[in-house]
């Protein structure tokens, strides 16, 4: 059997945005390519509602506002337009408010699964350090009590491990600080 | 120990360069962090060996060369420097010269793995894209005979998908074709 399709998979920002309103599966648009996504698991949704109270509660009475896993991120690097869908994000810039998306956050979070493990570590950490608004970006471990932040410094970023459910996860930036056990309350462990 | 909090080395350009000659596990630089890469199976290593062969000839025709997976591909993106070992890379500019790894190639190829399927399908292919000298971004499949060849175009790029070993794909540079039976000669497809 040969078969030779050739196929433009090329889709604009406007159709995207159309389309993704649309979609069955959410999809992240990488320069005119999209991926869907994966569906969650059960520790992942114990873990992103727990993040969503913690820091939903600690936001509560300031300026600043959290977003989970259905609010896209729009960024552009060198006039290519990305759009992703973040586990959670902080946004305090009050110019940032488009209806579909946020350009500006504060702080990234990514629960991460052994099928999103690169795309978090390598890709998206490659995306989100461009972005200039950006204190601290914070991947959270599924499958173990370890948050991983790498936290922007005046140098370029540092990156700090916190392991154990008696840690506590200090994001450096708005005083937010994640404890372990809160975090993962509900969540078992393999 | 019930609560650890450590931080981890971010390292120079220099230091990876100086420290990566004597590892013997390869490791990716993405802006100061490091990442091991897997082993490759005998089939990912035939792969590579017959696209040395199948493109050598035509290669020397074009004045340029294919570099295999040993070699690395540097980049710099406003401001963040990486290192790829991508499986391999024609690269034709005489100025881009650096014995230590390569900056400007033509045509980059990855043998798609399904534990490196969503890096060269994501963000190396994006890297790829983003690179101004790169003319087309091919990816080999190994477990079947399917060859999926992106080219730039004036508007954008352009992906043709090559399946069965009787195809013949084009590579949208120098007039560059890999015949598939000679890429996947010696491979056994799984049933």
């Amino acid at each position: 059997m040969s078969a030779l399709a050739e196929v433009t998979q090329f889709i604009t920002v406007e159709e995207y945005l159309e389309t993704e309103e649309l979609a069955p599966r959410k999809r992240e648009y990488l320069g005119g390519f999209v991926y869907e996504m994966a569906g969650a698991s059960e520790s992942h949704n114990r873990i992103s509602s727990n993040l969503h109270r913690l820091v939903g509660n600690h936001l509560e009475a300031g300026p600043c506002e959290f977003f989970g896993a259905d609010m896209k991120l729009k960024t552009q690097i060198a006039a290519v337009t990305y759009f992703y869908y973040p586990d959670g994000m902080v946004s305090c810039d009050p110019t940032d408010q488009d209806k579909d998306y946020r350009e500006r956050p504060t702080v990234i979070f990514e629960i991460t699964s052994e099928s999103t493990r690169s795309i978090d570590e390598r890709e998206k950490f490659g995306a989100y350090r461009q972005l200039a608004s950006l204190e601290a970006y914070v991947r959270i471990e599924q499958l173990a009590p370890e948050v991983i932040i790498d936290r922007r410094t005046g140098s370029g970023w540092q990156r700090w491990h916190f392991t154990g459910l008696d840690s506590i996860a200090d994001l450096g930036v708005l005083g937010i600080k994640l404890g372990l056990k809160k975090l993962y309350q509900r969540v078992v462990f393999p | 120990m019930s609560a650890l909090r450590t931080q981890d080395e971010l390292l120079s350009v220099e230091e990876y360069l100086a420290t990566e000659e004597r590892v013997l596990v390869k490791r990716e630089y993405l802006g100061g962090i490091v990442y091991e890469m897997g082993g490759a199976s005998r089939t990912h290593d035939t792969i590579v060996g017959n696209l040395r062969l199948a493109l050598r000839d035509a290669l020397r025709g074009l004045g340029s060369r294919l570099h295999g997976p040993e070699v690395k591909l540097n980049y710099s993106f406003l401001g963040t420097e990486y290192f790829y070992y991508p499986d391999g890379m024609i690269v034709c500019d005489p100025t881009d010269a650096d014995d230590r790894f390569c900056e400007r190639p033509a045509v980059v190829f990855e043998v798609i793995s399904e534990s490196t399927r969503t890096t060269d399908e994501r963000e190396k292919r994006d890297t790829y894209h983003r690179l101004p000298s790169v003319q087309a971004y091919v990816r080999i499949e190994q477990h079947r005979p399917e060859i999926v060849v992106e080219q730039r175009t004036g508007r954008g790029w352009k992906l043709a998908r090559f399946q069965g070993v009787e195809m013949v794909a084009e590579l949208g540079y120098g007039g560059l074709t890999l015949p598939l039976d000679k890429v996947y000669e010696d491979i056994v497809f799984p049933a």
